[in-house]
């Protein structure tokens, strides 16, 4: 019971870090005390480790699972280098417009 | 050739004891939370992608969400998270008075959120947030806060349907805990719903960010 409650006055407690910190224009610590909070509610509400072995791979499986999809789904978007269009016929000639030359 | 040995008490024939029972319900359960994670990962993909193409317009876009609503829905998602954690624990220990009151609890505060969810939708639709031709930002930026809008009432919407299927769920443990199902030795329904109804508060904790938080200006 105890454990319970301070874990709910623990999430309380970062959900208002989380507001406060965004009235304060800085919102991107949220990246920060959201981890957290997951942690917290399925260490001690759901007590993954408590549970069985099978059942705690099946939650591994699916964090694992997880970080390929947006891990390898996001490398595309982060990586990708945008080259503007060449619109002069110069392009054709095998000449590069400065328009053109990667950032 | 040898007789199939008998069923262990309150268990199944092809268990070896009761917890062993309650054991596989609960990774069967993880099992499903597993596909769930890959369900909602996809959800959060989009939010990465459409938002590292279209930062201004994300900014554009949360600057007009609700953080009051949003923030006392997240408040209120713990809070029955916390309470159906409780049931649990009174389910081992066989109280099914506490169970159903318990479940009861965690129904209303799911209620709330909902209620507050439909307030929240609401006040969306009067502001011209829904994304299409009489959508109520403009500017440069417009484009980028309408493909917010896409992905806000869709990733809520999703968020809201496992709310209801989660709630009828819960009110069947509440139901069979009133009919006093449940004992020290049998809580297995009690435990997989509390594991269903904290992994909904787990969506709603990544969602709340991703929606009100990380992109306002």
């Amino acid at each position: 019971m105890i454990r319970l409650a301070l874990a709910w006055a623990g999430l309380l407690l970062l959900l208002g870090i989380e507001v406060a910190a965004t009235l304060l224009h800085a919102g991107w610590m949220a990246w920060a005390a959201a981890p957290v909070m997951v942690m917290l509610v399925s260490g001690v509400f759901m007590q993954v480790l408590q549970a069985s072995p099978l059942a705690r791979i099946f939650g591994l499986a699916g964090l694992f699972w997880m970080a390929v999809l947006l891990g390898l789904g996001s490398v595309d978007f982060l990586a990708r280098q945008d080259y503007p269009v060449p619109l002069q016929t110069g392009a054709a000639r095998g000449e590069m417009p400065a328009a053109a030359v990667p950032r | 050739m040898t007789e199939p040995a008998a069923p262990t008490a309150g268990a199944g024939f092809q268990y070896s004891s009761a917890r062993h029972e309650a054991d596989t319900a609960v990774a069967g359960m993880w099992l499903f939370l597993a596909s769930e994670m890959l369900f909602f990962g996809g959800v959060v993909f989009v939010w990465l992608v459409l938002h590292l193409g279209h930062p201004r317009g994300f900014a554009l876009a949360t600057a007009h969400t609700n953080l009051v609503i949003g923030s006392i829905n997240t408040a209120l998602l713990l809070t029955s998270s916390f309470v159906m954690a409780l049931a649990v624990r009174d389910g081992q220990r066989g109280d099914n008075r506490a169970v159903t009151r318990a479940c009861l609890l965690t129904l209303l505060l799911g209620l709330a959120f909902l209620g507050l969810k439909g307030l929240e939708w609401f006040l969306d639709f009067r502001e011209h947030l829904f994304p299409g031709a009489l959508f109520g930002l403009h500017g440069p930026d417009q484009g980028g806060a309408q493909m917010f809008y896409a992905w806000y009432f869709v990733s809520t919407a999703l968020h809201g349907v496992h709310m209801l299927g989660g709630m009828g769920l819960v009110a069947w443990v509440a139901w069979r805990a009133s009919r006093l199902e449940f004992s020290r030795h049998y809580s297995t329904p009690v435990e997989v719903m509390g594991l269903l109804w904290s992994f909904i508060d787990l969506v709603w904790l990544v969602l709340y960010p991703l929606i009100y938080l990380l992109a306002r200006p």
